[in-house]
C-alpha cells in the first residue's frame, strides 16, 4: 500500500509541477503573482477539448494550438494590462481577480458549464512489481519533466533565457544593459500561459474540462512555488514533488483533507526555517 | 337638444359596457403562483444544475400550456422565479433568505444534494415554505414543509444489493467510498445496513473529499483489504464517474455499486469503454424502447425546446414541479398548511416512471417522499443494461 501511494503521489506531484511552472516563471520575471493563471489554466484545457473534439483535430495539433493560442493571450494580457501596473501589488491583483471573473464567464458562455472530456493520449495502466499507475498519467510525467529540462536549457542556452536572468535579477539593471524588458515580460507571460495550457489539457484527459477547473491550478500552484521559492524552476520541480507524495502517502492512513493539511504544515514550516522558500533567491 | 338628451345615455350605457367586458376577460385571465427555483447553476457540479434548471422550467411551461394549476374556479399560471446557489451551502442559504424575504414566494423547489437543501430548510421550515427537492433522503418529521418529489438517493439501494447478490455469487465482502458530505455518509450507512442484513461482510469506509475527482489514494486504501465489491455511493455524475475509472485502473474487477443515477452517456464516455464495466447503478438506458410514456414525452419536449441532448438528471428538476403542482391541485388551495396535508396523503402520485404513491413512512416517520418504481442498470462492455425496476416498500 505504502509503494503505491508513492506512485500516486509522484504521479499528483508532476502535474502540479506542470501547473505551477508556468506560474513561478512569470513570478520570476514580473514580480507578480498572475492569480488568473488558473482560469488561463482552463482556458488551455478548453481549448484543447475545441480543437480536438468539435473541430476533429488530432490531440497533438490540438495541444500544439491551444499552446501558441495561450501564448499570443498571454503576452496579450501582459501588453494590455499588467505592463501598464508593473510593480504595483493592488493594480496586478484586481486586473487578475477581473480576468478571473471574465475567463470563467466567457468559458461558460461559449463552452457550457458541462463537463466535458478530453480524449486519452493513450489507453491502458502500466503495472509493475503490484503497483499500478494508468499511462495518461506516466505522460504526465515524462511531459512533465521534458518541459522543465526544455525551460531550463532554453533560459540557459539562449539570448531570451538570458534577457529574463536578467531582469529578474535586476529589471533596471538590464534595461540599461539593453535588455528591451518589455519583451522579456510579454515573453515570459506568453510562455507562462502556454505550460499553463498544457498542465490544462492533460488533467482535461485524466479528468474533465469545466469552466471552474482553474481553482484547483491555482490553489496548487501557489502551494508549490511558495514552498519551492517564488521564481525558481529548480524549487517549483521540488515544491510539487514534495506535495504529491504528502497528498499520495498521507491520504493513505488519515484522509485526503488531512493530507492537504500537513501539506500547508510543511509549507509553514519550511517558511520558519527558509522564508524565501526551499530554493528561493535562485 | 334631443341629441343632447340622447347622447348622454348612450355614453354612460357604453361605458357601463366597457366596464362590464374589461371584468369580465379580467376574471377570465390567469391568476400566477410564484414558485422559487433553486439550482446550482455555476460551480462544480453546476451542469446537473442547469439541465435540472432547464427541466423545471420545461415541466412549468408544459403545466401551463395545460392550463396550469386549476384551484377553485381559477387557473394560476406558474411563474418561477431562478436563483443559483453556486452549488454551496451559503449560495443555498442566500436563494432562499431572497425568495423568501424579497419575492415572497410560500413554494420553492430545486435541489437534490443533501448539504444545499438542509441550508435551503433553515429558512423554508420556520417561514412554512414548502420545499419540493429533487431528492432528500434524510427527512425528518420535523421538517413539515420538506417533501422530496422523487425516489430518495437509498431508495433503489436494496434492489442494487438484491442484484449482486443474485448475479455475482462470488461477493462475500463490500467495501465503501463516501464522500466527506452529510447524504454520502447516510447513503454509505444505509448501504452498510443492507449489506450487514444480506449477509455481506462489511469492511471500512474510506472517506473523500466532496467533489474530488482524484480517488487514486481512496482506491489504494480500499484495496489493501481485498474486497470483492465496492459501493461508492453518491456524487455528481463527473465524480463517479472518476471514481469508478480509477478503481479500475488500480486493478480492482470487481462490481462497483452506486445509488447515483448519473446519465449513461455521460458515464460510459467519463468512464472509458473498456472500464465501463460491472457498474451497477440506479439508472436507465433512456433510448430502451419500453421507456414510459411519460419520460419519452419529457425527452421529446425537451430536445424540441433546448435542441441539446437530453440528460437524465432532467427528470428530477421536472418531477419537482409537477409533483408540487399535483399537490396544489389536490388540495384545491394554495395555502402551504392543506398543501401540506393534502400531499402527504395522496395515494397516488404522477411521475416520469408511472403512477407512484407517496411513503417515507416506514424509513423517516413522515410520509413525504413520491416513491415510484427504481430503475436499475449495469454498464457491461461499455454498454448500458436495463436490469430491473425495484418496486420500494417504505
Amino acid at each position: 500500500m505504502f509503494w503505491q501511494g508513492v506512485v500516486n503521489g509522484f504521479s499528483a506531484g508532476w502535474i502540479y509541477v506542470l501547473v505551477a511552472l508556468g506560474l513561478t516563471l512569470v513570478f520570476g520575471i514580473m514580480r507578480t503573482v498572475q492569480f488568473a493563471h488558473g482560469e488561463v489554466y482552463m482556458l488551455g484545457a478548453h481549448a484543447v477539448f475545441f480543437a480536438c473534439v468539435v473541430l476533429g483535430i488530432n490531440i497533438i495539433g490540438a495541444f500544439g494550438i491551444a499552446v501558441v493560442a495561450l501564448f499570443i493571450l498571454g503576452m496579450l494580457m501582459e501588453r494590455l494590462l499588467f505592463r501598464r501596473f508593473r510593480g504595483q501589488i493592488e493594480p496586478s491583483i484586481i486586473v487578475a481577480i477581473g480576468l478571473i471573473l471574465l475567463f470563467q464567464t466567457t468559458a461558460v458562455v461559449t463552452f457550457g458549464a458541462d463537463e466535458k472530456h478530453i480524449p486519452r493520449f493513450i489507453q491502458g495502466v502500466l503495472v509493475i512489481g503490484g503497483l499500478h499507475i494508468a499511462w495518461d498519467r506516466v505522460l504526465s510525467v515524462i511531459v512533465g519533466a521534458g518541459i522543465m529540462l526544455a525551460l531550463y536549457a532554453f533560459i540557459k542556452g539562449t539570448k531570451m533565457g538570458q534577457a529574463m536572468i536578467a531582469t529578474s535579477q535586476d529589471m533596471d539593471a538590464a534595461t540599461l544593459q539593453g535588455v528591451n524588458v518589455n519583451r522579456v515580460s510579454s515573453v515570459s507571460m506568453g510562455i507562462g500561459s502556454a505550460l499553463a495550457a498544457v498542465a490544462g489539457g492533460i488533467m482535461g484527459s485524466i479528468f474533465t474540462v469545466e469552466p471552474f477547473m482553474g481553482s484547483f491550478a491555482i490553489t496548487k500552484g501557489l502551494a508549490v512555488i511558495i514552498l519551492g521559492g517564488l521564481g525558481s524552476i529548480g524549487g517549483a520541480v521540488i515544491g510539487g514533488l514534495i506535495l504529491g507524495l504528502v497528498d499520495g502517502v498521507v491520504s493513505l492512513y488519515s484522509s485526503s483533507t488531512m493530507a492537504s493539511i500537513v501539506g500547508f504544515a510543511l509549507i509553514v514550516l519550511i517558511l520558519i526555517v527558509k522564508p524565501s522558500g526551499l530554493m528561493g533567491g535562485d | 337638444m334631443v341629441k343632447k338628451r340622447l347622447f348622454s345615455p348612450m355614453l354612460v350605457s357604453a361605458m357601463g359596457a366597457l366596464m362590464l367586458i374589461g371584468s369580465v376577460i379580467s376574471s377570465a385571465a390567469a391568476d400566477t403562483v410564484k414558485i422559487g427555483s433553486i439550482w446550482g447553476l455555476s460551480g462544480p457540479g453546476s451542469q446537473l444544475g442547469v439541465v435540472c434548471k432547464d427541466a423545471a422550467a420545461a415541466a412549468a411551461e408544459w403545466i401551463n400550456g395545460k392550463g396550469g394549476i386549476t384551484v377553485g374556479a381559477k387557473k394560476y399560471t406558474i411563474q418561477l422565479v431562478v436563483e443559483d446557489n453556486k452549488n454551496t451551502a451559503a449560495g443555498s442559504l442566500n436563494a432562499a433568505t431572497k425568495l423568501v424575504d424579497k419575492d415572497k414566494v410560500k413554494f420553492i423547489t430545486g435541489m437534490n444534494v443533501p448539504f444545499q437543501f438542509e441550508a435551503v430548510q433553515t429558512v423554508t421550515e420556520p417561514n412554512k415554505v414548502v420545499l419540493s427537492t429533487g431528492k432528500c433522503s434524510n427527512l425528518i418529521p420535523k421538517n413539515r414543509f420538506t417533501f422530496s418529489a422523487t425516489n430518495g438517493f437509498t431508495v433503489p439501494m436494496p434492489g442494487l444489493y438484491e442484484f449482486m447478490a443474485k448475479n455475482y455469487p462470488a461477493v462475500k465482502s463490500v467495501a465503501y467510498s463516501a464522500h466527506d458530505e452529510p447524504g454520502a455518509q447516510v447513503v454509505a450507512k444505509v448501504g452498510r445496513d443492507i449489506a450487514t442484513k444480506m449477509g455481506f461482510k462489511v469492511l471500512d469506509t474510506v472517506v473523500t473529499q466532496f467533489g474530488t475527482k482524484e480517488y487514486y489514494p481512496a482506491w489504494t486504501k480500499l484495496l489493501k483489504d481485498n474486497p470483492d465489491a465496492v459501493d461508492i455511493g453518491i456524487s455528481f455524475p463527473d465524480s463517479l464517474a472518476a471514481n469508478v475509472r480509477q478503481g479500475r485502473e488500480q486493478g480492482f474487477k470487481g462490481p462497483i455499486l452506486s445509488c447515483g443515477t448519473g446519465d449513461s452517456n455521460v458515464f460510459i464516455t467519463l468512464i472509458g469503454k473498456d472500464y465501463a464495466n460491472d457498474f451497477i447503478y440506479a439508472g436507465f438506458d433512456m433510448n430502451a424502447p419500453d421507456n414510459p410514456a411519460m419520460v419519452k414525452e419529457i425527452m421529446k419536449l425537451w430536445e424540441a425546446k433546448y435542441k441539446k441532448p437530453f440528460n437524465l438528471d432532467a427528470l428530477d428538476g421536472w418531477s419537482s414541479v409537477w409533483a408540487l403542482a399535483q399537490a396544489i391541485e389536490k388540495a384545491q388551495s394554495l395555502d402551504v398548511e392543506k398543501v401540506v396535508s393534502t400531499w402527504e396523503t395522496m395515494k397516488t402520485i404522477e411521475t416520469p416512471w408511472g403512477t407512484g404513491t407517496m411513503g417515507g413512512q416506514k424509513v423517516f416517520g413522515i410520509n413525504h417522499m413520491v416513491l415510484c418504481p427504481a430503475p436499475i442498470s449495469m454498464l457491461r462492455d461499455g454498454k448500458v443494461q436495463a436490469t430491473h425496476w425495484h418496486k420500494p416498500d417504505m
